[in-house]
């Protein structure tokens, strides 16, 4: 069965400070270090764009000698709302730019904070149902190009980042059953409009997440048959450590199961939950790992993660 | 239906475990003086609205009318009132 085999990132190098931002944006420093718990954002350099973060993060999956771990691949797909264009899909723009095969198969996901998740299934199905053997899953939305600095609500929270998840009929992680959720009557909570920077209604996010969240991780659990007491770890996405925190404490879980891990470079959208996956990876004490993304749709996506 | 009272919004409000100064605390103070912050309001909103079964208007909120217990009091029995 496909699953994932291994992960790499890229964290955007440069950084703003978001303390610093505390007086200028009329909040106190411990607002942005204890309730949104993002001290800093990254900032990716202004000409890269989605491919180019893909890029970088399959340089992160390789580098140690594993070249030999990525030949023959034969699928990419890339997860992103922000591409290097609105045409052509970005997958194909990497797979060139990795030198990969006409013979690779490529297309783009177009989801958001849940994207990761949604994505997993998709490949994962793809993969199976076409006899492909080797895929990339790339996640890559880089939101300083849609945010305004000037805004809050978004510039205090947003940060730069890609990931690719390998994904082979070897994996270390298998991946179990999905439980989705869609709420459009809220798509316009977190949109970005034509000509327009990206607008987010933070209350409205909140009770989204606070009301629609537990009950799709609770289908979770009952879909793998697997008790919340027998799950390793939680990996939510990482949209603020205040939602991260309610939520924790709204299902009932053990806050050292759930870790809020992007104090120094932001939300990442789609990357925020393969970014945080990487750290527990190779750690084997990690064996069930429950993952939930959510967010633009506004829309939800978890799934159980299984060491094999 | 038996009105929601002043106290039963502060003990809504301590739920929240937030850092205020109760000290100086009085019910038409605005929560934000006491030191709330933008988050905590959002916290008590979403609680205010789970426990009466009402929904608040983002444009209500930017009007300000739920910015003290005393304000929150007097929307929530209007709101209900109206059911």
């Amino acid at each position: 069965m496909i699953g994932i085999t291994n992960i790499g990132i890229h964290i955007a190098p440069e950084t703003v400070n978001t303390v610093e931002q505390a007086d200028a944006f009329g909040v106190s420093r411990s607002f942005i270090e204890e309730k949104i718990g993002i001290t800093a954002v990254s900032r990716k350099k202004g000409a890269m764009r989605a491919s180019a973060l893909c890029v970088a993060a399959y340089q992160d999956l390789v580098s140690g000698g594993s070249e030999a771990a990525v030949e023959g691949i034969d699928f990419v797909c890339v997860c992103t709302q922000n591409g290097d264009y609105r045409l052509p899909q970005t997958s194909a723009i990497v797979q060139h730019k990795l030198g990969l095969p006409s013979t690779c198969a490529a297309f783009d996901i177009a989801l958001g904070c849940s994207g990761y998740v949604y994505a997993l299934h998709v490949v994962m199905s793809f993969m199976e149902s076409c006899g492909l053997h080797k895929g990339l899953l790339f996640t890559a939305d880089p939101y300083s190009e849609i945010i305004d600095p000037k805004d809050k609500n978004t510039a205090l929270i947003f940060g730069d980042g890609a990931s690719v998840t390998l994904m082979t009929e070897d994996p270390v992680l298998s991946i179990g059953k999905g439980a989705f959720a869609t709420h459009g009557d809220m798509h316009d909570s977190l949109i970005k409009r034509e000509n327009k920077s990206l607008s987010m209604n933070g209350r409205s996010i909140f009770n989204f997440s606070m009301l629609h969240v537990p009950p799709v991780v609770n289908d979770c659990l009952t879909a793998n048959g697997i008790k919340r007491e027998n799950v390793d770890l939680f990996l939510f996405h990482q949209a603020s450590r205040y939602v991260v925190d309610n939520l924790c404490q709204r299902i009932g879980l053990d806050p050292q199961k759930t870790p809020f891990v992007v104090k120094n470079y932001g939300n990442t959208v789609s990357s925020s939950i393969p970014i945080a996956l990487k750290n527990y990876l190779k750690d084997s004490a990690f064996r069930t790992v429950l993952i939930c993304g959510f967010g633009v749709g506004l829309s939800i996506a978890s799934s159980l993660l299984r060491r094999t | 239906m038996q009105k929601v009272t002043h106290d039963d919004i502060a003990e809504i409000v301590r739920q929240q475990k937030i850092r205020l100064d109760w000290d100086n605390f009085d019910i038409k103070t605005n929560l934000t003086d006491l030191g709330a912050d933008s988050l905590d309001i959002i916290g008590i909103l979403f609680a205010i609205q789970e426990k009466y079964q009402i929904k608040i208007a983002d444009e209500s909120i930017a009007a300000g009318n739920w910015r003290s217990i005393a304000q929150m009091v007097d929307q929530i029995n209007a709101i209900l009132q109206a059911k």
